[in-house]
Order: structure tokens, then sequence, then C-alpha cells
């Protein structure tokens, strides 16, 4: 028993790790209509996201609409889909049992652009996640159904398309309004593929967006982030799996993880290019939280944001960089000046409970009405 | 250095019950025997994969671990319970020396790593497939060397029988 007893301490002692250092509040008014030129959502991790029981995606609908409504223009609004975009393996084909559930999922998402002003002035791009290729040996199959579903959507009225199309590596260029270059990847080809050719050919091409960008902001867009202080950038417990999450994370085995050999091959790949502009963020996906890191190194984007929690949360540690870091369900938003400043802001959920409504009916309802109430903005920052 | 505390308990703990073998005959070194084969085979599994890795085949979750891959798991439960019933000294031996075998295979892997791969994932790979190939051999070679003395079917064997009459 003493011995029994002696070993759950060590165990215990050995998990124990401190707290991340607290970080300084940071909130900016939100920029009024008449100074916003367009505004760009960042919305990663939606594939458990069921509409009728998800308060972020009802939030993140409304909030669509309203600066759909309020901003002239065509493509004033832009939301980005950041990937695994339907869980766990993407879009099943129509006569599998799956269907009902994915195509629900991908749906719900689908109809944030979906409301009557939405349909005129926002357009959404779904970027393809390491999910939503629903297979390991690189056969986009699956990706083709997801792209399939959006081409039907779009042939509706409604503005979404998969990009960079399915299986294909990007990059994607959309410029946004007068100063702004979004340049999207499907990042989890790069780690699947070995065709070095087509690899440099991305590299080159980057460089060639990057060049030709001029005076635009570049963000660059993929569902792998650049940094990440969760799981997938490195941060777990000792005791997660009996140690073995820990030493697959420390020995780089997980392909998925930021520390893997082809992961830090497109990194410093990306780097290299970085050479010829340097982003101003790097938008991804992949870790279940939400977290704004700045970068001093000249060959790193100025900010990499990770917004992964539209409909999974997971644990978050702290990284040298880092601005804000929240395991809770939310997204964020960019607002891009007519005076060329862009704006950052995050909108979340108090906790991790309000990622999901259960029950039926009129309680359902209820918590629906209040959960998607309850999504502020908590963090602001002018990123430029 | 927590960790080394920890590692020292655990030696302890899977290791000084089987002093009560002959009390409980072989039962005992049996279930620790399939519980520390269970651990190193786990062990083994893990490394395989980290060395998979290496070469360039990756797992893309966690979860990948189950399935075929845990195959050592299961391995290491029967030859550690087979080993149990068939001689407790052997197993006895045979978890001592592979706990001897991870940590020695451990510090020569960190080694070849940091000399063969970049850093710092390049020592945390050399560590963990040292560790398990020291865990195989020290384990094997423990085994096959312990006396033979304790050996199921051994005329030297003692298997204690114990009858208890009444007395008035």
């Amino acid at each position: 028993m003493k011995r029994l007893s002696l070993l759950a301490g060590c165990a215990l002692l050995a998990s124990c790790k401190p707290e991340p250092p607290d970080l300084p509040e940071q909130l900016i008014p939100e920029p009024n209509v008449a100074q916003v030129e367009t505004v760009v959502y960042l919305v990663g991790d939606a594939g458990d996201a069921l509409e009728p029981r998800s308060p972020l995606i009802r939030r993140l609908q409304a909030d669509v609409e309203a600066w759909s409504e309020q901003l002239p223009g065509d493509s004033a609004v832009v939301v980005l889909f950041l990937g695994d975009n339907v869980y766990p393996d993407g879009l099943d084909l129509s006569s599998e049992p799956a269907w009902e559930r994915d195509s629900t999922v991908l749906q719900g998402q689908v109809n944030a652009v979906a409301g009557p002003w939405g349909r005129r002035r926002a357009v959404a791009y779904f970027l393809a996640g390491n999910h939503d290729w629903g297979d390991y040996r690189g056969d986009a199959a699956r990706l083709k159904v997801q792209e399939e579903f959006l081409d039907r959507r779009r042939a509706q009225g409604m503005r979404v398309r998969l990009q960079p199309e399915a299986g294909e590596p990007g990059p994607a260029l959309v410029d946004v309004g007068s100063h702004l270059r979004i340049v999207i990847y499907d990042t989890a080809w790069w780690l699947l593929a070995a065709d070095r050719n087509r690899k440099t050919r991305v590299l080159t091409q980057t460089e060639d967006m990057l060049q030709s960008a001029g005076s635009r902001e570049v963000i660059i867009a993929a569902h792998h982030p650049f940094r990440s202080a969760s799981s997938h950038g490195g941060n777990v417990a000792f005791w997660r799996g009996l140690g073995v999450r820990f030493l697959l994370a420390r020995s780089g085995t997980l392909l998925q993880d930021l520390n893997s050999v082809p992961y830090r091959a497109l990194l410093e790949a990306m780097k290299e290019s970085f050479h010829v502009k340097r982003p101003l963020l790097f938008a991804g996906g992949h870790d279940h939280a939400l977290q704004v890191i700045r970068h001093d190194e000249a060959d790193e984007p100025r900010y990499t944001v990770v917004s992964g929690s539209a409909s999974k949360v997971s644990r978050i540690g702290h990284i040298p960089g880092m601005v804000y870091r929240a395991s809770k369900p939310g997204y964020m938003k960019l607002f891009v000046r007519h005076d060329g400043h862009v704006e950052l802001f995050v909108v979340a959920a108090p906790n991790p409970d309000f990622l999901a409504c259960a029950g039926e009916g009129e309680a359902l309802q209820r918590c629906m009405a209040e959960y998607t109430a309850a999504f502020e903005t908590r963090f602001g920052l002018r990123l430029r | 250095m927590k960790r080394l505390v920890l590692l020292l308990v655990l030696i302890a703990a899977t290791s000084t019950p089987l002093r009560a073998q002959d009390a409980g005959g072989r039962v005992l070194p049996a279930v620790i025997g399939g519980v520390a084969g269970v651990a190193g085979g786990g062990y083994v599994a893990l490394s395989l994969v980290v060395a998979q890795a290496r070469a360039g085949t990756y797992i893309h979750d966690f979860k990948d671990m189950f399935g075929w891959r845990s195959a050592p798991v299961i391995a290491g439960g029967l030859l550690g319970t087979g080993l149990g019933i068939y001689s407790p000294d052997r197993l006895r031996r045979a978890i001592i020396w592979g706990y001897g075998g991870v940590v020695v295979g451990g510090a020569v892997g960190l080694g070849v790593g940091l000399l063969v791969w970049p850093p710092p994932e390049g020592k945390w790979a050399g560590a963990a497939i040292g560790a398990g190939a020291g865990l195989v051999i020290a384990y094997i070679a423990g085994a096959l060397t312990a006396p033979a003395s304790g050996d199921l079917g051994k005329s030297d064997a003692v298997v204690p029988v114990m009858i208890r009459l009444p007395v008035r």
C-alpha cells in the first residue's frame, strides 16, 4: 500500500507543470462601418459542429450576415474555413450512412454565407485539412466529394468553393479589396506528397505571389499553423497516454505535429519564400484553440494565428511571442480599413461548455439563444 | 530527476514481489510477467513506430498506435506470462536486465540520435529506438542466462504443496 501511494505521488509530481503566465488583456474598439473596407473571418476545425446544436455556427452566420449587409461591394466579406471541415474522415459519399451527418456539418458552414446579404456580398473559401482528405495515402477522393458538394451549393447561389482545388497543393491567390492578398494552401497535400518537383513549383509560385503583392499585405492561409502552443506544437503532458504520446511528440514521429520531418521541411521552405516579402499573418487551425503569436524574425510572418476551436477545444500552453491564448470555442476576424490598417479580433465563448447544446425542442432553442449570445469579442489588436 | 525517481520506484514495484514466489506458487510471477510484458511490449511498439517514422513512414495520430502496431503489446504480455509460469527466476532476471537495457540502450540511442539526426527531435528518436532495442536484447539475454533450477519440469524445482489437517 505504501509503495502504491509512493508510486501515485511520483506520478502526480511528474505530471505537475507550471501554469502558463498570464497575458495582458488587449481589446481595441471595433472599427465602425465607414472605416472598414473588408472583413475576413478565420474559422477552423468546424468538422464536428452540427448547425442546429452549434452556437458558434449560429453566431458566425449572424455576424457574417450583419457585416455583409453593412459593407457595400462585392466580396467585402470573406470567410476562410481553415480545414478539417468534416470530421473524422471528410465528406463521405451520398450513398454511405455517414453522408447525412457529414453533409449537415458542411451545410452549416456553407450557411454562413447563405443569408440574403451574405449571398450577394460574402464569399467562403474552404481549405482542406488532414481530416478532409480522409485517406493517408494521398487519395483525394473524399476531398473531391467535398468539392462537388460545394460546387452544387455554388450553383444554387451560395458563393463557396474548395480552395485550392481537390488534391491540388496551391498556392491559390485571392485579392481582397485594395489592401489585402490571401495566399491559400492545402498543407495536408504537402505532408502526404513525395513529389519534390511539385513542391519546388509550389514554392516558386509562392515567391511570385509574394513578389507581385506590391503594397498589399499578405495573409498565408492553411490548415496547418506556422507555430502552436497546443498538442500539435508539442505541448503534451508527460502522462498523457502513459508517456507514449509525449515520446511520440518529442521524437517528431507524428506527421501532423509541427516537429515531424515533413512538417518542419514545409515550414523551412515557407520561411525561405518569406524573404521575398514578409507576410503579415499566417492563419491556421489544426490545434483546437485560439492563439495569437507575434514573431520577431525577418523570415517569419509578423503574426501567427491558430483559430481551430470551432467544434473542438484542447489544452494550450505558452510559447515566446504569444499575445493571446484561449481554450474556448471561437473564431477570429480581420478588419481591413480603407486606410490600409489591419485589425484582428477574437470572438469566443466564456468556456468549452459552449461548444454545443444538448436537449430537444424548446430546451434546445433556449440553450442555443443563450449560448449564442455568450460569444463576445475578447481580444483585439492592430496588426498593422 | 523526477522521472529517474519514478523509474526506480517502478523497478522496485515490479521486481520485489517475485521474492514471494514460493508462497504464491507461479500465479503471482505469471501476473507480474504479464503486466511487465505488456508494458515492455508497449514500449517496443513505440520504438518501432519511431524507427518507422525515421525511415519516412509516419503515423498521423496517437490513435494510429492501436491496431497491428500494438502487436508487441500482446506478444510481450504472452511472453511475460509464459515466462512467469515457466521460470520465475528467468522472469526476474529478464525484467531487471530489461530495465537496464532500457537505460543503456536509451543512452546509446540518444548519442547516436544526436550524431545522425537533426536536433532536437533526433536525440529523442534515437533514445526511444535505442531504449526499445536495449529492452528486447537485455530481456532475452536475462531470460536465457538465468539459472535453470526453477524451470518448470526441472527435478530440483520446488512446488510447495500444503495440506491442512484438523487437529482437535
